[in-house]
């Protein structure tokens, strides 16, 4: 079933149409900055789930119904957190040691590492995870692989069982040791999204972002359905660029210009979305099915963007041409640059908006982490986004009444978020690390980090761990 | 009031003047995010130098003037702050420590200093007790970095 198909069965069901109501920015004033005000949220809480993580970079749900979180830890591992709130001793998957030669995963940058982990939509049934890791066999080369659960050991993928079951999905080479992306994820529609940054350095020297001959800078979107003696994935038929590069005899006449301009050579047929910096982050909607990403920036202005769940992919966020809605390279508030594609809803700036700005006290941070979808706490179909650097958490949303979107600062806490995920039962989760740039010793060797829920002050329970916060409501 | 956190410290350090160990806690430090009670320990192993029994008594730091120690705290400041602050401390990630403006007004006192390194403020100012870093060498890099200053 298609995004577009659910998406209507869904409102259908819920007799209402809210996505209706929402739409892109037409311009950047129209673009929601912090300050505003999401009308209805509560005050919120970040209550402790579970502590002692290595770097905790990713969390995942199985939707199985089991409750079980599965946090990944950047050097290699996946860890089980029960109903409970115990961590289990032996990780789900361990990739440190599915390489007799030594680990699978290249750390030796912050951003490097197993990012996340996604569990296919019939994991009841097949028992398939897919895992998105920087590689060290592959010279830090990003892969997707899969791993098959035994239904006799569902928390623990044995090594011996992770080497079995083990099939490589995708191998994108890396010739930077930043802007990987990170985040996997299936859509409603059963394919899975994988957000790939621009490939590294810094200003997109590849131009990744605009190219479509490479998977960087972009959010690719894969069948992975596919016979595992077949091929690795299958490129869905309705992906925007599926048949842009497909051969074909030339024709020069009786063909609208329309139709020369679908033509892009080289073009990759994965390709979802392109114009992406970092897309370390991504979230769909369960509800509406709408998506979310969470665009890393460069030195002046973090991104928000959103897709309706009607969307036919294609959509071009404008790196390197834009980040956010100003221009890149960003010279200050006269600056003059078209808008490339299509504008993000949520901005938010660095402490140095621009070149030479005044530094700003209040409202700013430096990497936006995505961490969920909200349809509780008085939020409907809010983001929220965690900053990496100053640990605020934002919510965004479509405020019905004025009829545009909001960012408004639920509080800022003592944490650096890095990931996020909403758990079974639509409460959204958080990790945090230790592992600033500047200050990473290593994947086991930092501070360890937490699991986190997102609760309502009034709903967090008696006697539970919260995180210190100043709170903004 | 200018400093008014500073007003956070209890006279009875001051009025004892020494530095015997029951006055090891006259001054109260607070969390810089939200002011709530912090409570200063010591990492596994570490020993509590004289001028962090004095610092605790007085919200005195005894290594302004102390060559030796300022050294130290040069390579302390180059190992853990300059990333952020810059060697020269005009701040790049982290903010300016050699300006009247802080980000944390706190910081103005070597007692709100302490306590942002210590216990980590917000985001990727993260807490120096955390990383082990231990009283004293925080007290020599409060030193050099106000040395930055002049």
């Amino acid at each position: 079933m298609t995004r577009t198909k659910l998406a209507v069965l869904v409102s259908a069901l819920l007799l209402v149409s809210p996505t209706l109501a929402q739409q892109l920015p037409k311009s950047p004033a129209e673009v929601a900055n912090p300050g505003g005000k999401i009308s209805g949220a509560q005050k919120l809480a970040l209550v402790k789930v579970a502590d002692g993580f290595n770097d905790p970079v990713g969390v995942s749900v199985a939707n199985d119904g089991s409750g079980r979180i599965f946090v990944v830890e950047r050097v290699g591992r996946v860890k089980v957190v029960g109903k409970d709130g115990k961590v289990l001793p032996k990780p789900f998957l361990d990739l440190t040691k599915t390489n007799p030669l030594g680990t699978e995963v290249q750390t030796g940058f912050v951003e490097q590492g197993l990012w996340s982990i996604a569990f296919h939509p019939k994991f009841r049934e097949n028992g398939h995870v897919y895992v998105h890791f920087a590689s060290l066999p592959f010279n830090g080369a990003s892969i997707v692989s899969r791993y098959t659960v035994d239904t006799a050991s569902p928390n623990e993928i044995t090594t011996e069982r992770a080497n079995k079951t083990v099939k490589v999905i995708m191998n994108i080479p890396q010739p930077y040791y930043n802007h990987y992306g990170g985040m996997i994820a299936f859509g409603p529609d059963g394919k899975l999204y994988i957000g790939k940054g621009d490939a590294g350095w810094e200003g997109d020297p590849l131009d990744a972002g605009q190219r479509l001959d490479v998977h960087w800078g972009k959010m690719l979107r894969i069948d992975v359905d596919t016979p595992d003696d077949d091929v690795a994935y299958a490129v869905p038929k309705d992906n925007p660029f599926a048949k842009a590069d497909k051969p074909q005899m030339m024709s020069l006449f009786g063909i609208t210009e329309q139709g020369f301009s679908a033509i892009k050579i080289g073009s990759r047929p994965e390709i979802w979305a392109y114009g992406l910096r970092n897309p370390y982050m991504f979230h769909f909607d369960k509800r509406s099915g709408d998506l979310f990403i969470a665009d890393v920036g460069q030195n002046h202005w973090e991104e928000i963007n959103w897709q309706p769940a009607s969307s036919k992919g294609g959509e071009n966020y404008g790196w390197k041409h834009n980040q956010a809605s100003k221009c890149h390279p960003h010279q200050g508030p006269n600056e003059k640059c078209p808008i490339v594609g299509v504008l993000p809803v949520a901005e938010y700036p660095h402490e140095e908006p621009y070149p030479g700005a005044p530094k700003l006290k209040d409202n700013f941070g430096c990497s936006a982490q995505g961490l969920g979808v909200a349809n509780y706490a008085g939020m409907e179909k809010v983001y929220l986004v965690g900053d990496w650097c100053s640990g605020r958490l934002w919510g965004v949303g479509w405020d019905k009444s004025a009829n545009k979107w909001q960012m408004e600062e639920f509080l800022q806490a003592s944490l650096q978020f890095t990931a996020g995920q909403v758990d079974e039962d639509g409460n959204v989760l958080a990790v945090n690390c230790y592992c600033f740039y500047t200050d990473d010793k290593g994947p086991t060797a930092n501070p360890v980090g937490a699991l986190w829920r997102i609760l309502p002050v009034d709903k967090v329970p008696a006697g539970a761990e919260v995180a210190k916060v100043v709170s903004k409501k | 009031m200018k400093f008014g956190h500073f007003q956070a410290i209890v006279l009875a350090g001051l009025a004892f003047g020494g530095l015997a160990s029951a006055e090891a806690q006259s001054v109260v430090f607070k969390h810089p995010l939200d002011d709530s009670p912090l409570e200063v320990k010591l990492l596994p192993g570490e020993k509590e130098s004289d001028a962090v029994k004095e610092f605790h008594a007085t919200g005195r730091v005894r290594y302004h003037t102390d060559a030796m120690a300022l050294s130290e705290g040069k390579e302390l400041y180059e190992r853990h702050c300059q990333s952020c602050h810059l060697p020269d401390g005009s701040g790049r990630l982290g903010p300016s420590l050699i300006t009247d403006d802080w980000k944390y007004k706190r910081v103005a006192t070597d007692v709100g200093m302490f306590e942002v390194i210590y216990a980590g403020a917000a985001g990727a100012m993260q807490s120096f007790f955390r990383r082990g870093l231990t009283q004293d060498e925080t007290l020599k890099i409060i030193a050099y970095t106000r040395a930055l200053k002049k």
